[in-house]
């Protein structure tokens, strides 16, 4: 939820709240104030009754005005206790029932007991509250309004420079070289923020470069004393008072040597590909392409005399050559590397989905680990250094590929959708 | 033929040293920047092998100098970085061909060969070796005057055999030659490659230069 909204949503609660708890007792009051008032005059209606039988030592007649009546009633019984009521009355004048606040008393006159009810209309009472409630409901909407349009309009340009920032954060990249640029804020947070998130932007900045001149170095300092091992082979194995079986001690040390020399060069390419240092983009023919690698290994396939079925639909993408050019040879060399001898591969490229299954000596492979660097079957011996698909998968991470692995009839089957997810 | 090698590492500069001396070529080394500038001042050199980092300076800003002062020298650079970048670089300020290290003497053989073909013999050129001659331009083969027609692979063989010979060759570097790192630590396929061009030799003029050295490598001789 966004911030906003959820201070929205608390503020509005805590708002209706307040003002619904203070309108109730604004209304309480309000009302207990104006029955007061009645009362009241209700009392000071009985003092005028009972100076008028003080002086006069009778009642006096009973008087029925339009918004005040007083009625006698005579009793045997005992005296009534004096006590306030609000009733229904029917109002001959307007024939209908209406509110009324009544009070009640005794009188004694010459041993006769009489009931006195004194009635004013409460109606109007009534209509001062109700007005006055819808007055207050009017400016408790108000508030609310005034309230929301704040809220909405106002806190959101406040929150400006955040966005600006995050919009800024979300765009960042490494590897290209675009710097946050904060707006000015005269907010303190948003200063501190955009102070803070400056500060870790160069220190990342820094990191990456230093971790990338190690890299580089590395290589350089691994790529050398290789190519010197390599020169020193070379020129040893002119020698030619070489035995047989120094030569063959010679060929191990090749082939390590050869292992070494391209686990480097893959373990570089990895974290180029990381750094994302391929960007530039042409539009690519995939099917020339494949054509092209196809013939490439036209060798390759006879050695194990491998049987290739093609499918090929013309096929256009948007994509980095080079690496466009690794996944296709990373796939295909897995393809011959682990397929058994006159074994098949089938190409098929339909659609931006290019799919190359092949049989092989192999089993299944466990779906999860594949992907993985260092990954390497148990019966694979000591063919490739264990990369190839992670190089694949990297650079399919990088371009938004979609890469699937699946084992069906015996079969590896490897597929790739060129449309970015 | 003259080499100036610019490599700060003596013992990989000895090493090629040796390896194109047998090549009758003339080789020189420079292990810094300042040597190098001094050589390539008071010389003029048919390929200068070029580190890129060397102590003192870059080995782009050799090739500048050699560029801006008319010098006609080819260049190869040897560079152990292999990024685009510098390979971008070095190919625009002029540089004949980028090698990354590690490479193979062979293959760094044949580079130099093919570039001062190119320098000296331009349009047209053939590379000989007794009745066989190799059409570096036109990509063809001729024994005796005959064309001998050859798949791209085994051409790209040849030529490479040609290029090193009376040379040991080492399986590893002709795999890499021929298909890159696509088929490393899986050289046997090879001995079939060329059991075939040997074979296509033998019978089509009776020619046998291909030596196996203990299944090793192989070497192409006529002794």
């Amino acid at each position: 939820m966004k911030l906003l909204a959820k201070y929205n949503r608390i503020n509005i609660m805590a708002t209706i709240s307040v003002l619904l708890i203070s309108s109730i007792c604004f209304y309480i009051m309000i009302r207990h104030v104006l029955i007061n008032q009645l009362d009241e005059d209700l009392k000071l209606e009985e003092q005028e009754v009972l100076d008028f039988v003080k002086a006069n030592n009778k009642l006096p007649y009973p008087a029925e005005y339009k918004d005040q009546q007083v009625e006698f009633i005579e009793t045997n019984g005992k005296p009534v206790y004096k006590k306030f009521r609000s009733l229904m009355v029917f109002d001959k004048t307007e024939s209908e029932e209406l509110l009324s606040r009544q009070y009640q008393f005794s009188i004694h006159i010459n041993d006769k007991m009489y009931t006195v009810l004194i009635r004013k209309s409460q109606e109007e009472t009534e209509d001062l509250i109700k007005m006055i409630a819808w007055v207050t409901l009017g400016i408790v909407i108000l508030l609310l309004l005034i309230l929301f349009l704040i809220n909405r309009f106002l806190l959101s340009r406040l929150w400006k420079p955040f966005d600006n920032t995050l919009a800024q954060l979300k765009q960042f990249n490494l590897s290209s070289k675009n710097n946050i640029t904060p707006k000015h804020t005269d907010i303190n947070e948003f200063t501190e923020l955009n102070k803070s998130v400056l500060q870790m932007t160069e220190r990342v900045k820094q990191d990456y470069e230093s971790l990338k001149n190690f890299t580089d170095n590395a290589s350089h300092e691994m790529q050398t004393p290789l190519a010197i091992i390599n020169s020193k082979l070379d020129v040893l194995i002119q020698d030619e008072t070489l035995s047989e079986f120094q030569m063959l001690q010679l060929q191990g040390v090749y082939n390590a040597m050869d292992r070494l020399s391209n686990l480097n060069q893959s373990l570089l390419l990895l974290t180029k590909i990381e750094n994302s240092q391929f960007k530039e983009q042409e539009n690519i023919s995939l099917d020339a392409l494949l054509k092209e690698r196809l013939s490439e290994f036209e060798e390759l396939f006879d050695a194990k005399k491998l049987v290739v079925n093609l499918d090929l639909a013309p096929v256009h993408i948007s994509a980095n050559k080079q690496l466009l050019d690794i996944l296709i040879s990373n796939l295909l060399n897995n393809s011959i590397r682990y397929n058994i001898r006159d074994g098949d591969i089938f190409i098929h490229l339909k659609e931006n989905r290019l799919s190359i299954s092949n049989s092989s000596f192999l089993p299944a492979l466990d779906k999860q680990k594949i992907f993985q660097r260092f990954y390497r079957h148990a019966d694979t011996k000591q063919d490739g250094n264990g990369l190839g698909l992670s190089i694949v998968k990297q650079i399919c991470t990088i371009a938004g590929y979609d890469v699937k692995y699946s084992f069906q009839n015996n079969r590896h089957c490897f597929e790739i959708d060129f449309i970015k997810s | 033929m003259k080499i100036l090698i610019i490599e700060d590492e003596k013992a990989l500069s000895e090493g090629i040293a040796i390896y194109l001396k047998s090549e009758d070529y003339l080789c020189e080394t420079a292990a810094n920047f300042n040597e190098a500038m001094e050589k390539i001042e008071l010389y003029d050199y048919d390929c200068i092998l070029l580190d890129i980092s060397l102590p003192g300076g870059s080995g782009l800003q050799i090739l500048k100098e050699l560029k801006a002062n008319n010098k006609t020298d080819g260049v190869l650079i040897i560079s152990a970085k292999n990024s685009l970048d510098d390979k971008v670089e070095g190919l625009r300020l002029g540089a004949d061909d980028y090698l990354p290290k590690p490479f193979h003497l062979s293959e760094l053989s044949a580079r130099i060969a093919a570039i001062i073909r190119r320098k000296y013999f331009g349009g047209s050129n053939l590379v000989k070796f007794n009745e066989i001659e190799i059409d570096t331009v036109a990509k063809t083969v001729s024994i005796h005057k005959e064309p001998f027609v050859l798949t791209r692979k085994e051409y790209d063989l040849l030529l490479y055999f040609v290029s090193n010979k009376g040379r040991v060759i080492s399986k590893n570097a002709i795999a890499e030659h021929l298909w890159g790192d696509h088929m490393e630590g899986n050289n046997d396929f090879i001995y079939t490659h060329i059991k075939n061009l040997r074979k296509k030799m033998i019978e089509f003029a009776a020619i046998d230069y291909i030596k196996s050295v203990y299944g090793m490598g192989y070497k192409f001789t006529d002794q």
